[in-house]
């Protein structure tokens, strides 16, 4: 019997373009949605889909299935979930709750528990498993500064929030079931914005959300160093990744790999692009054993405590993700890197009026 | 033509023999005159220009040999056959990859190949023609007209983006210059190929243009500036280009976009906004700041202007933004056809003003009116100057506060040395307003200031006093310390700003001038710039500095 690919939080950044270029590539694909609605690509075209109806959707088809990974038999019937289990040849497990300053139970349920879930999905009693592909995050590093290696997970690390707490949790969820026999990759993606070329994000997030608070001056000091790194990668090219290390799966198979751009970017670097556009303010950055939030204006504290406050963390963090044993398997480096890819998704974002300056 | 061949074989001979010096060593394998005696215009006054081939395996120098001769100004240059057909070449190429290619050729590479073509050979035209060959006239003909039509198309662009933007002297000018190169393409087309722009009447008479619209042509380059409105001169102006064959231009406000210079970045210090465009800063006033401030790249100029909001009046937007492109720090881009490239120049004039710098950035010259203001300094020495400035301020603070401490436990020699350091990090203080940088070591502050700075006897008298000061009761002690806040308070107003931070008395004044000193430090990380190397009158280094800026609040 012919199988398919089944594609987790399909309707989310990723997820979505992974999908795109499975179905442009001929796989058969099931998209798994926990809403309803169509499964978009980054650029905002609808990709054409089917209802699940249990059987192997016809080649280059996608079929939508809904459920919910936090939820037992992924929120299927026993029914759906049986037939879903049959007729799937490999999972892409990309859902995941990415927004910051939720409950820290939503991240437990739908990254580490629903993880947990997939894990069941895929292990399958005492049948063959089904290759499963986990999309992690390279932030499972936490707090700890230097290297991290594609093997270390375990290190003792703090992590910087429930987010990352609930992706390690997770990860160290598919690596004992590696150890007991399911066929899995890891692939730990950097901070993922917008396209290479265009600059193009259809959900603004993570260091958007931060920049657009600075860029506008509505908080201009914030606690970090100048020579903390952020580690971003271009959706498509870590998209196309996803796509390969699935093409590859005999390689990748039971190994870690870091989806990074290997030369992280500074705050400084950060703060160089947005000094090239006229209406951003740059923001400075004091030692945080310096800074004060009480100090603040009253506004702009507010900012700060609702949005700024989340992201802190990454502005003191200096690691750089090795990514030799990847480049073995996955040689292609990301489209745009650093500075140059900044520039790109800071003016995409400026178009898009996320980054709106003011009237004169 | 008004000379006869004879006549020019004449002027050769005796040229060379003339030059005999420079070309006995390497004999010319041809000679030919150029320019526009050669293109059947000039007069009894034009300049006779000639050109020897030679070729020594070396590139001559482009500069010609000036000589006079029979009461005429005879050129004399030389160039190697190599250099001609390599030329000739990129002028070949560029064909082959279309207008905008043709476009990017420099006037003098695409100008020294038409003098060529046009050329009248003197001595072995054969050598000549065979290397005419090379590119051959149509070609040529077709690289003029193609590099004129492009012109013309930026000049008219940019015409129509100063009328957008309310510059009407600028766009008369431009759309005057767009006109004149548009009928330079058209008679270019008709085989009329030399580019020198002064013989454009003889050559449309040459080419036979329709005289109508010749005569409309001249009505229109000479129409004085202050005749009519501007935009409808640039419609006419466009409708005639339009008629010379120029395509690409129309009177479309919407078409012309703002977009990103690069090397040009944006850095406010504390409230004051400074671009640095490569190394040369400048400081915006409070209304250019906001224009400034609104640009969004690729968006319109007249949605820049007409944005909804705001307090800058929408003519001044216009204007600011008319200066802004003319200075470079931003550029013009017509929808769908990339940067307007009728102007490479930009223009400033650096304000002159002392002190210039303030622990807020750069200090505004009030006697001048522009709102974007050239500082005369280099990038780095702003920043390290400023940075220097800063670093001063908050070691005389420091300085101060041991002061307190010692008088309070009666520690005299302790007090002398920190009043003495209070007076040099003070003058450290107004050598940064002035731009003094990197600053003198504490031993020769006070030195350093008196010689560089205009300070008045009485404020020479006062540090003088203190340094050679011994205290011996705590009266002395009260006094000398009453003595110190005074230099300090007149050092410092002498650097423009009489108390350090500007508001100590509230909170919020203070973390204004910390958090002005971190957007210094912004700056020069952003420019690699040398911190200072003394913190608060010691000998630390920047981080050090940098932990004293952290730790100094009050």
């Amino acid at each position: 019997m012919k199988k398919h690919v089944l594609v987790t939080g399909a309707r989310g950044l990723l997820g979505a373009e992974v999908i795109a270029r499975l179905t442009e590539k001929g796989y058969s694909v099931v998209a798994f949605l926990r809403s309803d609605g169509p499964v978009v690509r980054n650029d905002g075209t609808p990709i054409p889909a089917s209802l699940y109806d249990g059987s192997y959707p016809r080649a280059r088809g996608l079929a939508c299935v809904r459920g919910d990974v936090a939820e037992e038999f992924l929120g299927l019937s026993r029914e759906t979930y049986e037939a879903l289990r049959a007729t799937t040849g490999a999972v892409v497990h990309c859902a995941a709750l990415t927004s910051f300053g939720r409950k820290p139970e939503k991240y437990q349920a739908i990254n580490f528990r629903g993880t947990e879930r997939v894990i069941e999905f895929a292990q399958r009693g005492r049948e063959a498993p089904i290759p499963l592909l986990y999309v992690s995050t390279a932030y499972v590093c936490g707090e700890r500064p230097g290297v991290f290696r594609e093997e270390d997970l375990e290190l003792g690390q703090r992590l910087g929030n429930p987010y990352e707490q609930s992706k390690y949790q997770a990860e160290q969820a598919v690596r004992a079931a590696m150890h007991a026999g399911l066929p899995a990759t890891v692939l730990r993606p950097a901070i993922i914005v917008g396209d290479s070329v265009t600059g193009v994000i259809r959900k603004f997030d993570t260091l958007y959300t931060v920049v657009r608070l600075t860029a506008a001056g509505l908080v201009r000091t914030m606690p970090g160093d100048y020579g903390a790194t952020l580690d971003i990668v271009p959706i498509d090219w870590v998209a196309d990744s996803v796509v390969e290390a699935l093409e590859t799966f005999p390689l990748t198979r039971g190994r870690t790999l870091h989806l990074t751009s290997g030369t992280p970017t500074t705050l400084r670097e950060i703060n160089d692009i947005c000094a090239e556009f006229p209406s951003f303010h740059v923001p400075r950055y004091v030692p945080r054993h310096v800074f004060d939030a009480s100090e603040m204006q009253p506004l702009e504290r507010r900012y700060y405590d609702e949005v700024v406050k989340l992201y802190e963390s990454y502005l003191t963090r200096q690691v750089r993700f090795a990514r030799d044993a990847t480049k073995a398997i996955l040689p292609r480096a990301p489209y745009a890197s650093g500075k140059t890819l900044l520039r790109r998704i800071f003016r995409y974002a400026v178009s898009a009026g996320y980054f709106a300056p003011r009237a004169a | 033509m008004l000379m006869t061949n004879p006549l020019l074989a004449d002027l050769w001979e005796k040229s060379r023999a003339a030059l005999q010096a420079q070309l006995e060593q390497r004999a010319a394998d041809a000679v030919f005159l150029e320019g526009s005696i050669a293109e059947g215009f000039g007069n009894e006054r034009s300049d006779v220009d000639f050109v020897a081939i030679v070729d020594s395996g070396l590139e001559p120098a482009t500069m010609p040999y000036i000589l006079f001769i029979d009461g005429r100004r005879i050129e004399v240059r030389l160039l190697s056959s190599h250099r001609l057909r390599r030329e000739l070449a990129q002028v070949r190429a560029a064909l082959g990859r279309g207008c905008r290619a043709v476009a990017r050729l420099s006037w003098n590479l695409l100008e020294r190949c038409q003098r060529f073509m046009g050329a009248l050979p003197i001595h072995n035209p054969a050598l000549i023609r065979a290397l005419q060959a090379e590119l051959g006239h149509e070609a040529l003909g077709e690289a003029v007209a193609l590099w004129f039509e492009d012109f013309a198309r930026q000049t008219g662009r940019y015409a129509v983006a100063m009328c957008v933007l309310g510059e009407r002297d600028y766009a008369r000018a431009w759309i005057k210059t767009a006109a004149l190169h548009a009928a330079k393409s058209h008679v270019a087309r008709l085989g009329e190929r030399y580019m020198s722009p002064k013989w454009l009447s003889l050559q449309l008479e040459r080419a036979a243009v329709d005289p109508e619209r010749v005569e409309r042509l001249w009505t229109f380059l000479q129409a004085p500036h202050e005749e009519g409105a501007a935009r409808e001169a640039v419609a006419a102006g466009i409708a005639l280009i339009r008629d010379f064959g120029v395509k690409g231009v129309s009177l479309a406000p919407e078409k012309v976009l703002v977009d990103r210079t690069k090397g040009v970045t944006t850095w406010q210090i504390g409230e004051r906004v400074h671009i640095l465009r490569g190394r040369d800063v400048f400081a915006l006033d409070s209304e250019a700041a906001r224009t400034w401030r609104s640009i969004k790249f690729g968006a319109p100029c007249t949605k820049i202007v007409e944005a909804s909001g705001g307090v800058v009046a929408a003519e001044r937007r216009s204007a600011l933004l008319a200066d802004f492109s003319r200075t470079g720090l931003v550029s013009l881009h017509w929808k769908g056809g990339g940067e307007i490239r009728a102007r490479q120049l930009t223009t400033s004039a650096p304000v002159a003003r002392s002190p210039l710098i303030s622990v807020d950035g750069a200090r505004l010259s009030a006697d001048r009116e522009a709102s974007v203001q050239l500082l005369p300094m280099p990038a780095e020495r702003f920043v390290e100057a400023g940075l220097e400035m800063t670093w001063a301020n908050i070691g005389l603070e420091n300085a101060r506060e041991d002061a307190l401490g010692v008088l309070k436990r009666g520690q005299w020699r302790v007090l002398e040395y920190a009043l003495q350091r209070m007076v040099q990090t003070a003058c450290m203080v107004t050598l940064g307003a002035h731009g003094v940088t990197p600053q003198p070591p504490l031993e020769e502050a006070t030195l350093e200031a008196i010689r560089l700075l205009r300070l008045d006897e009485a404020l020479i008298a006062g540090i003088r006093e203190l340094e050679r000061c011994s205290i011996g009761s705590e009266a002395d002690a009260c006094n000398r310390l009453a003595l110190a806040d005074e230099l300090a308070r007149r050092l410092r107003s002498h650097g423009g700003e009489p108390q350090f931070p500007a508001s100590f008395d509230t909170a919020s004044g203070w973390r204004g001038t910390i958090h002005a000193a971190y957007d210094w430090i912004n700056l020069g990380a952003h420019l690699g710039a040398r911190f200072p190397q003394t913190a608060h009158g010691g000998r630390g280094t920047a981080e050090e500095a940098r932990d004293l800026l952290a730790s100094s609040r009050v």
